[in-house]
């Protein structure tokens, strides 16, 4: 081999040295930020915890947990709360859809000053959506004062506020306005003459939706699934604040198992299970759309 | 009467204040191949826009076969346009693609799926069902670009500058493709193109727009020997213009104190007029005196290109002149003077 070459060879082993290097942040970030409280979690779930003492145990106790403790309501719990994601995502999507929809083909002027204002819920934190919606339909809240007024009913409505429904109503609620932007995005990627073309080979509006714009935005549509259905897996503030008890989702359960309960190996079981499903869930969906489209329609 | 399968009439589209297309009327006769031709912006595209209900006249009647369609949706004309960027479906394959207009016709599978092979047949890409529209070369996406306009088997084609993207070599044999599908199908074809080697090499008829305005229609014989203005002269076979003022028989130059013999024609005298001389119709050389018309020049420029020469000379009174010569085993160098010149016969005047 020449001496050039081993040269060569050696700047490139400098090369990959260097994007090694360069990753470093990145690499800090992941450790600090996530490996090490995830490790954390990892190791407590094969622990026991007696009073405020934690025993390392080094077995499954707490997974066989997850899905026999309480007659198996755990499991249960986690299939509703998965049950309640699904019903959030396909609702704030089809909330959100037909608005983004609208901007993208039907306004001319003013296009983006219109997305800006649809994003306007976006400055209300969570905990102020939720009250701002007890406000509304809870128990003393402004639809059962008008229906009283009116003399609709006679006394307030219970049904609305403090069950399963008022969580999945106000998670679609606050969801949708943050799925319009990616589903603008790809409806505006969409070349306005691909409708013209198939406008000029037949296809009545109707068709040309079905045929043409919602395959086309189709991955705007999965990224809106995959930021919505992820995170409400683990949804806990709303439950709390609007569900009652039968509102209950996986998350509080997570959240007692660490105060009330005391049962911190328990509640990192619990968590970890989470983590893998979401994490399934998660490749799915990028097998589904391809990383590189969910980063584009970002 | 013979069948007209378009008509237009006092067309006019505005966008705002600006008028794009400008009070235009024409008819074309059914298996006609019909070219719009005119350079960039002329509303080329706005015409065939109107044709396919895309876009909505301002003014004017659109009728294909007997029908006004001036009501009638894009989804229900007779006619399918061949959008100047294809805009082939990305998300479904070739066949998809040529199928889609046909699906939407509601006919069985077993049907479509013949069609589908057969117009790959005409478009000369066999075998090409499966392929995703992104593995296809320049010319493969014209020509299912052109499949797919044909699929519904319209009573009139629209295509807007189907060769445009495609490098010279290419052109022209998609032009004697072209030309063969049409002679194939037995449609009736509304090209439009800003080329006019295209219009001429495949029209029956063509229309030379400017500005929103049709300046002449004709056969592409009598655009390219008759031009009715300078304009058209310039566009349609390069001629070479010389103006002045027309009296008896003569045209008297702007720039020289002499004048042009072109016989008696039809033009008021005292009118300016463009002397239109195509650059195969003149001789050039030393020995030329015979001619109805000599005038001394210099060669600026020399072009071999086999079979011809292309001569630029610099004629008296400062006026360029492009000439065609069949190459006879003899060329003038660079720089040399000597004579060019032109029967009357050959010289058509155009308005200026
Ligand atoms: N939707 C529109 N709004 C405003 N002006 C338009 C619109 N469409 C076209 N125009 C204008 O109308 C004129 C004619 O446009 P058109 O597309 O018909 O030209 P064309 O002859 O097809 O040109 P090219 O050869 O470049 O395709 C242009 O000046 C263009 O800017
Ligand atoms: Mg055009």
């Amino acid at each position: 081999m020449s001496i050039s070459n081993k040269i060569l060879k050696l700047i490139r082993k400098s090369e990959k040295l260097s994007i090694g290097m360069q990753l470093s942040p990145a690499m800090f970030w992941i450790v600090f930020f996530l490996l090490i409280p995830l490790g954390i979690l990892v190791i407590y779930s094969f622990w026991e915890m007696v009073g405020t003492r934690l025993i390392p145990v080094w077995d499954l106790r707490n997974y066989v947990d997850v899905f026999t403790r309480v007659g198996g309501m755990y499991i249960r719990l986690f299939v509703k709360s998965l049950a309640m994601s699904a019903l959030v995502t396909v609702g704030s999507i089809a909330l959100a859809y037909p608005v983004a929809y609208f901007v993208s083909l039907r306004i001319e002027k003013y296009k983006y000053t219109w997305l800006i204002l649809l994003m306007g819920p976006y400055l209300v934190c969570w905990v102020i959506l939720v009250l701002g919606w007890k406000m509304v339909i809870g128990y003393s809240g402004l639809l059962n004062y008008l229906g009283q007024l009116l003399g609709l009913i006679s006394e307030p409505m219970s049904w609305m506020w403090n069950n399963w429904w008022a969580v999945v109503f106000i998670l679609i609620m606050g969801w949708a306005p943050w799925l319009v932007l990616p589903m603008f995005v790809s409806l505006e990627k969409i070349d306005k003459s691909l409708l013209e073309a198939a406008a000029d080979l037949g296809a009545k509006p109707m068709k040309r939706f079905l045929r043409i714009t919602l395959p086309l935005s189709s991955p705007g549509l999965l990224v809106a699934t995959f930021f919505v259905l992820i995170p409400t897996f683990g949804e806990f503030v709303t439950p709390a604040l609007a569900g009652g008890s039968r509102g209950v989702m996986y998350g509080n359960a997570i959240d007692a198992s660490f105060t009330s309960m005391m049962a911190w190996p328990f509640g990192s079981a619990l968590s970890i299970f989470l983590m893998i499903i979401s994490l399934i869930v998660a490749t799915i969906l990028i097998r589904i759309v391809g990383l590189e489209k969910l980063m584009e329609s970002l | 009467m013979e069948k007209k399968d378009v008509v237009l009439e006092n067309v006019t589209k505005k966008f705002g204040d600006f008028v794009a297309v400008d009070d235009i009327s024409f008819s074309v006769k059914r298996g006609e191949f019909f070219s719009l031709l005119g350079p960039s912006g002329c509303g080329k595209t706005t015409t065939l826009r109107m044709l396919a209900g895309l876009e909505k006249p301002t003014k004017g009647k659109i009728y294909i076969g007997e029908e006004d369609v001036s009501e009638v949706a894009p989804f229900e004309r007779p006619c399918n346009l061949f959008f100047q960027n294809v805009a082939l479906f990305p998300h479904m394959n070739v066949s998809e693609n040529i199928a889609f207009g046909l699906e939407m016709k509601k006919l069985p599978k077993s049907e479509i799926e013949k069609r589908v092979k057969e117009l790959l047949d005409v478009v000369g890409l066999p075998g090409f069902e499966k392929r995703r529209t992104k593995e296809l070369s320049g010319g493969q996406v014209q020509r299912i670009g052109i499949a797919r306009a044909l699929a519904r088997r319209p009573r009139v084609l629209l295509l807007d500058e189907p060769l445009g993207p495609l490098d010279l070599k290419l052109r022209e044999e998609m032009m004697i493709e072209l030309k063969r599908i049409q002679k194939v199908v037995g449609t009736t074809f509304v090209y439009v193109t800003h080329d006019q080697g295209e219009a001429i090499t495949m029209s029956d008829e063509i229309a030379a727009m400017k500005e929103g305005r049709i300046i002449q229609i004709g056969s592409t014989e009598e655009l390219y020997n008759k031009p009715r203005t300078a304009f058209v002269a310039e566009f349609i076979g390069r001629s070479n213009l010389i103006r002045g003022r027309y009296r008896e028989g003569k045209v008297n130059l702007n720039n020289l104190n002499k004048s042009i013999i072109t016989g008696p024609h039809k033009v008021a005298d005292n009118d300016y007029v463009a002397v239109c001389i195509k650059p195969e119709r003149i001789s050039i050389g030393e020995d030329i005196a015979n001619l109805d018309n000599v005038f001394e020049a210099v060669i600026e420029e020399v072009y071999f290109r086999g079979a011809q020469i292309n001569y630029k000379v610099l004629m008296e009174g400062n006026y360029k002149i492009s000439i065609l010569e069949h190459y006879k085993g003899k060329i003038f160098e660079q720089g040399k003077k000597l004579k060019i010149g032109w029967e009357k016969e050959d010289v058509h005047l155009s308005e200026t």
